[in-house]
């Protein structure tokens, strides 16, 4: 027998026993006491595969409604396998989970589920955002006319815009009955946290344009222009509405 | 040891707590049980707010909290990583908690997280790795953390100490404190065929910090027999035995009932938690 591995060739051993089920290098360091190296490790290679398949189940709940557990779970056991995390937090895990399933074959006859993937992370997102007291009349007045502190978004908000009527089929996933929706209208949605929920309204796309430039701290100049990419006359007072009606804007 | 800094938070008492999961925190809030104290997943609290930053503030004003990670990986023979301990390090700091524990494991290699509390073998190359490691982990938070032996599934043919041998020059050589899970060393006593009060006798009874008890399950069917730390059912009698024995042999600790999958409703942790508590009592009639 070869010399005991080293702890870092240990590690990759095991994780190749992971990832491809297989650790040929590993297995004759293995105590048997009855039970096969192989089947040792299988527990660990399982177990691995439901800890993320089930972290992506609870992110993406609409996803898994739409698509059907058994679906779900078969992109959710490739993904597992094939991407795994980056992170040794788990609330980190399944950001490129859209990306994923936007580009599998089985999703192909319903090309909007990605974007419900990218609507469900953005409510994480959301759910997990730094808290920031919302700014009051006066602070308003004073950011919107200054030109070098624009107003700032509350951390917790979030603008998404689609080609496929994302809002309606994410409620539709929480509702079933609302099933008469026509999936090929494009939404743009505005995501806040109110209290402890996940908020989300519809809102035009000129909005979620420049409530997106402001998320990425434009000045209020650049998204006014990004707004009026997409709609030419759109009047700040309208892209603002929505901030002001719902409190976003930070003090 | 490392220095220590003064934590405002309250001091966990030598008493049964509960580890406090999502789905269990509107419940708690409401009815604000008597429960000792409880124990969150560090992790669980990386995120810079919402719900479970809300729940967290409410708690720690009626509660002794501690903090629990699962995810640094402190036995990686890579660096940790540096973004998971700067987020634990900031997560100390504004919690304030009265105990952070992480785990005798590793969970990731080559840039990929397993999310997982994989085995180390017991060399003496793996036992210099976590010394030096919990020497970073304490050094970055300026506190002394106590590391938990966890179950496994696998041992090592090319180990050169027993776990408690493991975990004993561990907090001897990096002065961290041991959470020492009950359930841990039945399931693998089991599995790899040792003898759990051996195991219970061979743990430095002054620098244990805490006691874990969790639920375990029977895997059939692999031709052996084998635990499976599931954490999803009621402590096993056999684990309620050794748990009296630890007591008696390292004296009254503090004790966690851990649930974390299919989670009951809170009453039955509460009543796991009775159990353990009168363990506990009877350990403290006997000192007195």
């Amino acid at each position: 027998m070869s010399s005991p591995p080293s702890l870092r060739e240990l590690q990759h051993a095991f994780a190749g026993a992971i990832v491809d089920g297989v650790a040929p290098s590993l297995e004759p360091w293995i105590a048997t006491r009855g039970i096969a190296p192989a089947a040792r490790l299988r527990i660990y290679r399982n177990a691995n595969l439901a800890i993320h398949v089930d972290a992506l189940a609870t992110s993406f709940p609409a996803l898994q409604h739409l698509l059907g557990e058994d679906c779900f779970d078969g992109l959710a056991t490739r993904h597992a396998a094939f991407r795994g995390n980056r992170s040794g937090n788990l609330q980190d895990y399944g950001a490129d989970f859209a990306a994923f399933v936007a580009a599998q074959p089985e999703t192909a006859p319903w090309p909007w589920l990605g974007d419900v993937a990218r609507l469900e992370w953005l409510r994480q997102e959301v759910a997990l955002a730094a808290d920031a007291t919302p700014a009051d009349a006066a602070a308003l007045v004073a950011a919107l006319a200054d030109a070098d502190h624009p107003p700032r978004l509350r951390p917790c908000v979030r603008a998404l815009s689609c080609a496929w009527a994302v809002l309606d089929l994410w409620r539709c996933a929480q509702a079933p009955e609302h099933d008469a929706i026509d999936p090929a209208v494009p939404q743009s949605v505005l995501l806040w946290r109110e209290g402890s929920q996940v908020a989300m309204r519809a809102i035009a796309p000129a909005q979620a344009a420049f409530v997106d430039a402001l998320r990425h701290e434009s000045s209020l100049d650049l998204a006014l222009a990004a707004a009026q990419l997409i709609e030419a006359q759109a009047p700040p007072e309208t892209l603002l509405r929505p901030l002001l009606e719902h409190a976003l804007l930070a003090a | 040891m490392p220095p220590s800094r003064p934590v405002r938070a309250q001091p966990i008492p030598t008493s049964v707590g509960i580890g406090l999961r999502p789905a269990h925190v509107a419940h708690v809030l409401h009815h604000r049980p008597a429960v000792p104290f409880f124990e969150l997943h560090s992790e669980n609290l990386f995120c810079a707010g919402g719900v479970l930053w809300d729940a967290f503030d409410a708690l720690r004003r009626d509660y002794p909290v501690s903090l629990h990670g699962v995810g640094l990986s402190l036995g990686s023979a890579e660096p940790l990583d540096p973004a998971h301990l700067a987020a634990l390090r900031a997560l100390v700091q504004r919690a304030e908690p009265a105990l952070v524990s992480e785990h005798v494991c590793w969970g990731a290699i080559g840039g990929r997280h397993y999310n997982d509390l994989l085995p180390l073998p017991y060399t003496e190359e793996a036992l210099e790795l976590m010394v030096a490691r919990v020497g970073q982990l304490q050094e970055t938070l300026g506190r002394r953390v106590l590391v938990e032996n966890v179950s496994s599934y696998i041992h090592f043919s090319h180990s050169t100490l027993s776990e408690w041998e493991f975990l004993a020059a561990l907090a001897a050589r990096s002065g961290c404190g041991l959470l020492l899970d009950v359930n841990n060393v039945y399931v693998n006593s089991v599995n790899h065929g040792f003898d759990a009060q051996r195991f219970i006798d061979g743990v430095p009874a002054a620098a244990v910090g805490e006691l874990h008890l969790a639920g375990f399950t029977r895997k059939q069917g692999l031709g052996g027999e084998l635990l499976i730390d599931s954490h999803d059912q009621r402590v096993d009698a056999a684990v309620w035995a050794l748990y009296g024995y630890t007591l008696a042999r390292l004296g009254a600790k503090p004790t966690l009932i851990e649930w974390d999958q299919h989670l009951p409703d809170f009453a039955v942790l509460e009543d796991e938690a009775r159990l353990a508590t009168e363990h506990l009592d009877v350990v403290a009639a006997l000192a007195a």
